[in-house]
């Protein structure tokens, strides 16, 4: 619980030092500004004035929310990683994944085996996707929004408003992976959200394995590496080529067209605290009958709220569904042109899907 | 002696049949002749008999039915002969609203986006449990879709579901009555969420990896 002084950390507490210092040499000719833990608090110091205790440069200290959220999303620029990465729920599905990971200057590179279900590789460059389906042999391509995985998210804004909704308690240290890891509990500060135990490894703090867990403490979902390499070997030039390979397939893109709720007739008559608009779709496939997609987000969780023309045929069941951490919920909203359908959908309890599919609004 | 002789190694045979020590090119003439032999077969019985109670001694009390087989046998030979006829299709059309209700992944919902992993979040191992709400309607909405699937899209849909009991309350999913359910369309519908989402903030075992990974979501 003690947390040792900032700038012991800063050293390699362990693993070999040639290692260490290779990371180092590589991280300056990229010239980028992070992943040295000291300036990584320095970062924190500039982006989050608002969270809390400021770091001391000496002696014990524990981390913000805000610094914990640095501190993690930095970590996504380490150099390079090879790992097994495995997903379970509650409910008892499993999936694992080999991964993939290189960073060099602003790219970020990622390869992702899946192991388990469909065969399909997936690659993405910074937010760029690309997933192959060798058996169907179709490549679909998408852009993604700039999601946490990405540098440059974390604003001071969004940071504080996640220290507004989640207290970070430190629980000590724990091994993973083969690797010594710092555990720490991202708290929500009411029933809206869940919980997040994060490990994050002690000298990069690159995640290495996480728990969604709910109000009583249960733990609903778990993701981690069984097995990781750190600055292990990942060519990126060869990255990049295999995500371009795309012969032989057929190369299909998501058909979504970015709109606003407000040009789809949609408002919330209220706030749900801390779920705030991220973005909203309108799915236009064939004869998709113009679903439209709200995304909600409180810098954790997310929640997509789904709006289409209710079909009796169709919607003929109204409640509540759970799939470890994430709930569906399916309601139907009465409207003087004809009802709605409204599907919720996210990694939050099935009040806070009530909460938010209770305030929207028809507003043409 | 002769019959001595070939009892003996035929006790010997089915003890090493049995143990899966037989060679492979003896099997077959084993399994043959214990199918002709009565010896045989009583060997086959009373070492299966040893090996049930030396397991469980209880299973000594229940013995064997040796004739079983026999009358097993006699019972399928007398058996008339049944003409399969496909019959599903007119038990759908008794209930009128399935006949529109489209398969939960058809080409009425598949959108674009999804076309590659439809097939992927039917196959998936996803199972919903169900909270509350769905289910009092479900004894005629999931299991709808399990008899009308395979009529209207029989290579996509594995739709399946058990009778769903409501959950009394709409708190936090309950443990304790693990009901599962699939349902193609909530699948799809995540798969879009996740698309959307992008990922908590932090790198490494969350966000884009976890959604790429958790192949019962679809990713």
């Amino acid at each position: 619980m003690n947390r040792v002084g900032v700038s012991v950390r800063g050293a390699p507490g362990h693993g070999p030092l040639s290692r260490f210092s290779g990371w180092k040499r590589r991280l300056r000719s990229a010239a980028m500004v992070c992943c040295t833990i000291g300036m990584v608090n320095l970062a924190v110091a500039q982006a989050v004035p608002s969270a809390g205790d400021a770091p001391s440069p000496m002696g014990p200290h524990e981390r913000s929310v805000g610094e914990w959220l640095v501190r993690l999303q930095q970590a996504s620029r380490v150099p390079s990683f090879v790992g097994t990465f495995v997903v379970t729920s509650a409910t008892g599905a499993m999936s694992s994944a080999r991964i993939w990971h290189v960073c060099e200057g602003d790219v970020q590179l990622e390869r992702i085996e899946a192991l388990s279900g469909i065969p399909r590789s997936i690659f993405r460059r910074n937010q760029s996707v690309v997933t192959f389906y060798p058996q169907a042999r179709v490549a679909i391509t998408d852009q993604r929004d700039a999601g946490g995985a990405f540098p440059n998210l974390l604003t001071a804004n969004s940071s504080a408003s996640i220290a507004d909704h989640y207290v970070a308690k430190e629980l000590g240290q724990s091994r993973v992976a083969g690797f010594d890891a710092d555990v720490v509990y991202l708290k929500p500060r009411d029933d809206l959200r869940y919980g997040y135990r994060i490990w994050s490894e002690r000298n990069t703090g690159l995640v290495i394995k996480t728990q969604t867990v709910d109000a009583k403490g249960a733990v609903l979902e778990q993701s981690a590496f069984s097995e990781l390499q750190l600055n292990a070997r990942v060519p990126a030039v060869k990255l990049t080529r295999m995500m371009e390979r795309t012969e032989g397939y057929k190369v299909e893109k998501p058909s979504r067209v970015a709109t606003t709720p407000a040009a789809e007739g949609w408002a919330l008559s209220s706030e749900v605290p801390g779920f705030r608009s991220q973005s909203c779709y309108r799915h236009t496939a064939d004869q998709s009958s113009g679903m439209v997609q709200w995304v909600f987000s409180d810098g954790l969780a997310t929640v997509s709220l789904f709006m289409e023309p209710f079909d009796a045929h169709r919607h003929t069941a109204e409640g509540v569904a759970a799939m470890g951490a994430t709930h569906t919920m399916t309601k139907r909203l009465p409207d003087a042109q004809g009802p709605w359908w409204v599907t919720a959908v996210g990694e939050v309890p099935p009040g806070t899907l009530k909460a938010l599919a209770s305030r929207l609004q028809r507003k043409p | 002696m002769d019959t001595q002789i070939r009892v003996q190694s035929s006790a010997e045979r089915c003890s090493a049949l049995m143990d899966g020590q037989l060679p492979g090119n003896e099997v077959g003439a084993a399994i043959a002749s214990m199918g002709v032999e009565a010896e045989g077969r009583d060997c086959w019985q009373v070492y299966h008999l040893i090996g049930d109670v030396l397991r469980s001694p209880d299973l000594a009390l229940h013995g064997r039915d040796m004739a079983l087989a026999q009358r097993v046998a006699a019972v399928i030979a007398n058996e008339p002969v049944t003409q399969l006829v496909p019959t599903p299709v007119a038990q759908v059309q008794s209930e009128p609203s399935y006949i529109a209700r489209p398969a939960a992944n058809d080409g009425v919902f598949r959108w674009k986006m999804v076309a590659g992993w439809a097939s992927f979040a039917a196959v998936a191992a996803v199972g919903w449990t169900m909270v509350s709400g769905i289910g009092p309607r479900s004894t005629t909405g999931p299991q709808l879709a399990q008899s009308a699937v395979p009529a209207v899209a029989p290579s996509q849909v594995l739709a399946v579901a058990a009778p769903v009991p409501a959950a009394a309350g709409a708190g936090e999913a309950d443990a304790s009555a693990p009901v599962m359910l699939r349902d193609a369309r909530l699948d799809e519908l995540l798969v879009a969420h996740r698309q959307a989402a992008g990922g908590a903030p932090m790198g490494g075992a969350s966000g884009f990896l976890r959604n790429a990974t958790f192949e019962g979501h679809g990713r």
